[in-house]
């Protein structure tokens, strides 16, 4: 299930920290990474934890690994 | 609410710890910034007739575990389905859970005055007023 809320005041507002990284899905997606350092996710728990789209979260995740700074591996 | 039980070969994503600005972007990635504040404050407003809202732990600059609540908001009249929605997408942009209590005047007027355990620590410890039409 997935929610999202573009209406609202709050999620649409700009700031820096967001036109720096280019957009703000990317920056929710660090966040939640940063926060939970230890931990590992998934693409259905991160698409839920940020409440945007799998494909949008997908897209996010490719540029962050072409970076470096993101990696992923097959869990079994 | 977190069900993955689907998820067994599906790529595990995380951060690399070499990353070379890795403790530079942390901080720079965890602050909230002065614009956010301000839209996280306009729709607390937006909630109902909020008198106070306070902001603890993860939603510090410095954040740190709090004991209390994380959002603390004093208040009548609070729409839950926005206010549910508004929680939803705050956890969605501070990437973690956030601790919520809310109370109505009457309530808080009562514990404030008792010196009431919670009150206390709340106020004695790191945290900053988003919204005060309480004059304290």
């Amino acid at each position: 299930m997935y929610i999202l809320i573009v209406t609202d005041s709050f999620t649409v507002s700009k700031n820096s920290v967001e036109q720096l990284f280019g957009s703000r899905l990317r920056v929710k997606i660090l966040r939640l990474l940063f926060r939970n350092e230890i931990d590992f996710f998934d693409l259905d728990q991160l698409s839920e934890r940020v409440q945007e789209s799998k494909d949008a979260v997908k897209k996010e995740l490719a540029e962050l690994m072409a970076m470096g700074l993101v990696r992923s591996k097959k869990h079994f | 609410m977190r069900k993955n039980k689907k998820s067994n070969n599906s790529s595990k994503y995380f951060l690399n710890p070499n990353y070379e600005f890795y403790n530079e972007l942390k901080n720079l990635i965890l602050k909230l910034s002065s614009s956010e504040r301000n839209s996280i404050i306009a729709s607390i407003n937006h909630l109902g007739r909020v008198r106070l809202a306070i902001a603890s732990g993860v939603l510090l600059n410095d954040p740190s575990p709090s004991e209390t609540a994380d959002l603390f908001i004093v208040g009548d009249d609070i729409d839950r389905r926005r206010l549910s929605r508004f929680l939803k997408s705050l956890e969605a942009s501070v990437g973690v859970e956030v601790k919520f209590v809310l109370m109505d005047k009457e309530e808080f007027r009562y514990r404030y005055g008792m010196f009431d355990r919670f009150i206390r620590l709340l106020f004695d410890g790191p945290h900053e007023k988003l919204i005060n039409k309480l004059g304290i």
